[in-house]
């Protein structure tokens, strides 16, 4: 960094990444809230550290090879040709450590300042995405099996759907015209999918169907805790779309020079534009959310997710009504889905996770394959352009391809090894009983002590 | 004795590389770490079977189980 220009550009993206994921950090603030208080009090605890403690777990294995990932799989590998070298993403590369830029290699001035910025902002993705199956799960996994689980979704399966259809060389992106600017299939449809293949396996809680299998209604214990969570998820969630851009880049190809803020893709895209969608559709999910579910708060608020969601693969493009219009379609969908395939396959999604995401997120890449349809997927024009088919491949990959298809398999796997469901009598007497029963003793000896206190007063008294 | 690849920060700063110590155990300090990774899953486990089975056996019993669902009845005083 010899230059002004150059130095400023460096350490601004640097200081823009690191903003980012301190605003992310609230969407796991949020889940955490969201996803306890919706347990029953007997689960509390348990519910609390199982999503948790995925931030370690997830954390460790992103750094062990999930950034790696990304950057060595665009290819597939064997799609479009073989794995990437990508030595500034090896876990032992000089630079994922404090560097100062020397050396030999020539791009060692910028990645000694941004790869760790990188891969903080895509490690939240990356706990975003366990996070959201985390919910679904509740108060009938063993923590063992969601940790592996999260591993599987956090640090393998959508880091390589990120590698195909979010990295500017992706194989989806370059064939396909697959185009997901906030990823709406990237993280939240193969998040979703993942979560429904558990399920699959899982298993309902006790008591969530009937003996002729109509669905109870299980309702959140704290709806304050849940809608509050959600609330911190909407916030965190522009930390998400922030994290999605670059923020400063020459954008002209050729001859002249042209800086602007870009997708992910690298294609052009204003911050302006980004906020007022993003504002719209969670509008438009709100709104619609508010009408479809009677006004209920927990889905009015849950939908208004479902609406950011459903339109965030062309957010980077849509006129805002446009995204009003598609937030507001996405919650019908969500909502519609999630109940068909409640009372249908009988799956006990807890808190909606699957719909809101998955199935918001499926939609969202599909519906952008047809508003933008013969748009550059990205900005090299030798790869497809945005396509309805190329949209909806895109949406079976993420959702079932690297999705369920891998949820339900790990699934099958741990409950084979008797290490996926809880006891039947830990599920009744809950997850926290020797906890609850700890704490009980000790209020117990508490009270005896101010008992007896009392009564030596009342003898002085006396 | 320096555990660093410099010992200070005068010259040419641009020409610095890694500022961490121990430059070269990069390898070892991964393959560690991952040991200690599925070592803690499995650490993890055990605990949490050990603690299903303890918990079965002090409340498992049908009449304890009777008494904790009925705590959960907002209509029992």
């Amino acid at each position: 960094m010899d230059n002004e220009v150059t130095a400023l550009t460096v350490l601004f993206t640097e200081f823009y990444y690191w903003a980012t994921v301190v605003i992310m950090f609230l969407i796991h603030v949020g889940f955490c809230m969201y996803e306890t208080g919706a347990s029953r009090h007997k689960n509390h605890m348990h519910t609390l550290m199982k999503n948790t403690m995925l931030i370690p777990v997830v954390t460790i294995t992103f750094f062990f090879f999930g950034w790696w990932i990304y950057f060595a799989f665009p290819n597939g590998p064997g799609i479009t040709g073989g794995l990437i070298d990508s030595p500034q993403a090896e876990p032992w590369s000089p630079l994922m450590g404090p560097h100062m830029g020397g050396g030999a290699d020539e791009l060692a001035p910028v990645w000694a300042r941004l790869n760790g910025v990188f891969w903080a902002a895509f490690l939240l993705f990356s706990w975003t995405a366990a996070s959201i199956v985390s919910g679904a799960v509740i108060e009938r996994i063993r923590s063992t099996a969601f940790w592996i689980l999260a591993v599987g979704i956090g640090s393998v399966w959508w880091i390589i759907d990120a590698a195909w259809g979010w990295h500017p060389e992706g194989w989806m992106v370059r064939l396909l015209g697959y185009h997901d600017a906030y990823a709406s299939g990237v993280i939240h449809a193969i998040a979703g999918g993942y979560a429904l293949g558990v399920l699959m396996v899982l298993g309902p809680r006790i008591g969530k169907f009937s003996a002729d299998g109509t669905p109870r209604s299980l309702h959140p214990r704290n709806p304050w805790l849940v809608t509050i969570g959600l609330f911190l998820i909407y916030t965190g969630f522009w930390g998400f779309y922030v994290a999605c851009n670059v923020p400063i880049f020459d954008v002209q190809s050729g001859d002249g020079v042209f800086y602007s803020a870009t997708n992910i893709y690298l294609g052009p895209t204003t911050l302006s534009a980004i906020t007022v969608n993003f504002l719209m559709a969670l509008s438009g999910g709100l709104l619609m959310g508010y009408i479809v579910s009677k006004g209920d708060a927990y889905w009015t608020y849950s939908l208004g997710l479902a609406g950011i969601i459903g339109a965030s693969a062309g957010n980077d493009l849509y006129h805002p009504i446009l995204a009003l219009f598609v937030g507001a379609a996405a919650a019908v969908v969500t909502y519609k889905l999630h109940f068909f395939v409640e009372r249908r396959f009988k799956i006990d999604d807890a808190v909606g996770a699957v719909a809101v995401h998955g199935y918001a997120g499926f939609f969202g890449v599909v519906i952008a394959g047809f508003l933008l349809w013969g748009y550059p997927s990205s900005p090299n024009p030798e790869f497809a352009s945005v396509n309805p088919l190329g949209q909806f491949i895109g949406a079976v990959i993420m959702f079932f391809v690297l999705g369920l298809i891998p949820g339900w398999i790990t699934a099958k796997i741990l409950s084979g090894f008797g290490l996926l469901r809880i006891p039947r009598e830990i599920e009744l007497m809950g997850l926290d009983a020797a906890a609850m029963e700890a704490i009980r003793r000790d209020e117990e000896q508490l009270i005896e002590i101010e008992r007896e206190m009392v009564r030596q007063l009342q003898k002085k008294s006396a | 004795m320096t555990t660093g690849s410099f010992q200070n920060w005068a010259g040419m700063i641009a020409d610095i590389g890694p500022i961490y110590p121990f430059v070269g155990s990069e390898m070892l300090l991964w393959i560690i770490a991952v040991v200690l990774w599925i070592v803690w899953h499995v650490v993890q486990a055990k605990r949490e079977n050990r603690q299903y089975q303890d918990e079965i056996a002090r409340f498992g019993k049908p009449e304890a189980l009777r008494q904790i669902v009925d705590k959960e009845d907002p209509s029992n005083p």
